[in-house]
């Protein structure tokens, strides 16, 4: 039965077990690693990436599953909302008005997104 | 069996294209970008090249070559190879899972826009006063400083927020793939029967996860100190460099693991046997990612800001889940009935010439060997072995693989070969002799070297390989059109596939299945092959 992964996504949840445990090893190996060859605990970026690793995989073992995922198959709000996004970031080397800018048209493409996804509904 | 409810229909033309949701659409889509990219930046390459084919030419200045090998350098892994291994997962996870569609699809859509804004910006830069970035692809400080002694100029300010927009889209994608993976799976499809391609994409998109924040913070604070935040006093230049290579060596194997999965599904598949030693094949990649989380400052053995003898360490482990992975090649094809398709050679060849990237990665990865060939071309050959003799070899297994899925078309065998044979004598020709002119002493990112150091008949060689190289990606190209333009019909499953993606038409449709087989293991369609026998 093709049930688009929504049995799977409501009841299994091993795959995201998995990845949290990947993620629990890791915290606790690679500080204890380094303690041991170099007798100093050095860089937080290894913590703060597992730390990453283990929130997205938190996410997905509490996830308990929902409606579809989409509001069709185009979303032209999305491609509006990802456009001013890149203008704004690319505000911050340029100046305020392409920041200005960006956003407008990240706002724009934001609240198409809401209505797309209310019609959805 | 039941089949999917009834789907709106899809629009066309290029306006579907540009806001489809469909995770296949978007794949190609950002495909299709990666692929202009490509030629754009490779070209470049061709440009060095012919710059160094022998001492004193000059075709171009000192410092347009500075812009030539950042963008080539930088335009490859942000805008070309990182997101065609993602997109890879992108259009196949899904299909493997049995899953209706990706998890956030219009996510997924904004990373292919994010892809083109970004790349757009880093090209850009070329139109600029000051030029194109030009502080290589990690751009360094002090050099990527703004001041007259770095590199001044908007340019180069595009080409930092062009790279955060390009890795910020390839991460929304790793978060997609890795969710659908954990959540989206249809029933039966546990995780020890998920097929090897989508295990690798699992590794490949926790290091995405877990290392690609590091590029965007390095990025904003690289962006910040050339506008005015003063870092200089707090130990920036080693601070920025464990952030860079806290994303810069996990993403090579970002740009790796989707291909071993690609080449170990084109052996299985053309030896007609299910993979060998799975469960060791998912233990080894998981220890593979674990493992290349923890090497990042091998790539700063020099600076005497790294723990020496901690990386080195990790970095040499690497070899046990790497060998891990060859055995299982070697194990699948053994007793195999063996089919030479072009898939098959592109994955026998992506095994054999990673190993020489690996193994002269068991070099660079010892600190006094490091300290030898740092920065000269024997690391721009090693790491071409694993990025373009690997990771491309891996790209094409795959694309020879699935493209009769994606197309509902076959490839031409004939030009296939071709390619292959060139694309194998032009990568050893190019990469091989920088081996040998940088163990000789010749450092990389220069636009000249002396006549009096011998080095102009190995370069001359290396330049003559780019070039067989570029026309056998002109014969892919031919092979391409003539493929697409005078189609023959492939079916849905022309090569007796194992993987869920086999079990639906050619190309699938929106909804993917309408129907799937009982999964019992991470080959269901072997097994009902074999179940009917």
């Amino acid at each position: 039965v093709n049930d688009g992964g929504m049995r799977a996504r409501a009841r299994e949840h091993d795959g995201a077990l998995v990845v949290f445990l990947w993620a629990l090893v890791l915290a606790v190996l690679m500080p204890a690693l380094w303690v041991l060859f170099e007798n100093r605990l050095e860089p937080v970026l290894a913590t703060a990436g597992v730390a990453a690793a283990l929130i997205v995989s938190g996410a997905a073992l509490l996830d308990r599953g929902g409606g579809a995922d989409g509001p069709g198959w185009h979303s032209w709000p999305t491609v509006a909302f990802a456009v001013g996004a890149a203008l704004m970031v690319a505000g911050a080397a340029f100046g305020v008005w392409l920041v200005a800018a960006g956003g407008a048209v990240a706002a724009f493409g934001a609240a198409n997104m809401v209505i797309e996804r209310r019609r959805a509904r | 069996v039941t089949t999917a409810a009834t789907e709106p229909r899809p629009l066309r033309g290029p306006v579907a294209w540009a806001t489809s949701v469909d995770h296949k659409r978007v794949a190609l889509l950002g495909a299709g970008v990666s692929a202009a990219f490509f030629t754009a930046v490779g070209i470049l390459a061709l440009v060095m090249r012919t710059e160094l084919a022998q001492p004193g030419l000059q075709i171009v200045s000192e410092d347009t070559y500075n812009q030539l090998f950042t963008i080539h350098g930088s335009g490859m892994i942000y805008l070309v190879v990182t997101p065609l291994a993602l997109l890879l997962g992108v259009y196949f996870v899904p299909l493997q899972v049995g899953a209706r569609n990706i998890a956030f699809p219009r996510a997924t859509l904004a990373g292919v826009w994010l892809l083109i804004a970004g790349g757009v910006l880093i090209l850009l830069g070329f139109a600029t006063g000051q030029g194109a970035g030009k502080a290589g692809w990690f751009s360094y400080p002090p050099l990527s400083d703004n001041t007259a002694a770095g590199t001044p100029g908007p340019g180069m300010d595009m080409w930092v927020v062009g790279v955060m927009l390009a890795v910020a889209g390839s991460g929304v994608w790793g978060v997609a793939v890795l969710w659908t993976i954990l959540r989206r799976r249809a029933a039966g499809m546990t995780m020890l029967r998920l097929p090897p391609f989508t295990w690798t994409m699992l590794a490949t998109c926790l290091l995405v996860v877990t290392s690609f924040p590091a590029l965007i913070v390095a990025m904003s604070l690289l962006l910040a100190d050339r506008h005015g935040l003063d870092l200089s006093s707090s130990g920036w230049p080693i601070d920025y460099q464990h952030l860079f290579w806290f994303y810069g060596h996990p993403v090579v194997y970002v740009m790796f693991f989707p291909f071993v999965g690609a080449a170990l599904e084109a052996i299985a598949v053309f030896s007609g046997r299910r993979l060998f030693g799975y469960p060791a094949f998912v233990v080894a990649i998981m220890l593979f990612a674990a493992l290349s989380m923890s090497v990042w400052a091998h790539h700063m053995f020099t600076t005497g800001g790294a723990a020496n003898l901690y990386y080195a360490g990790t970095s040499t482990l690497l070899a046990v889940p790497a060998g891990l992975e060859y055995v299982t090649a070697a194990g699948t094809l053994w007793h195999g009935k063996v089919r030479f398709h072009p898939a098959m050679l592109f994955a026998l060849a992506f095994f054999v010439q990673f190993l020489v990237g690996g193994l002269s990665g068991i070099w660079v990865g010892s600190p006094p060997l490091d300290y030898h060939v740092h920065d000269t071309y024997f690391v721009v050959a090693h790491f071409h072995y694993t990025l373009f003799a690997g990771s491309l070899f891996g790209l094409f297994a795959g694309i020879y693989l699935w493209w009769p899925k994606v197309t509902g078309t076959l490839l031409r065998t004939g030009l296939a070969h071709v390619h292959f044979w060139l694309l194998v004598v032009g990568t050893n020709l190019t990469f091989f002799p920088m081996f040998i002119v940088g163990h000789e002493g010749m450092v990389r990112r220069i636009a000249d070297y002396p006549q009096s150091a011998g080095w102009g008949g190995l370069n001359l060689l290396e330049t003559i390989g780019s070039y067989v190289i570029a026309a056998a990606l002109l014969t892919f190209a031919a092979n391409v059109v003539v493929s697409l333009t005078h189609r023959r019909p492939a079916g849905d499953d022309p090569w007796g596939g194992q993987a869920l993606e086999w079990a639906t038409t050619s190309p699938p449709p929106p909804h993917n299945f309408d129907r799937l087989p009982p999964i019992r293991s991470f080959a269901p369609l072997l097994d009902l092959r074999q179940e009917r026998t």
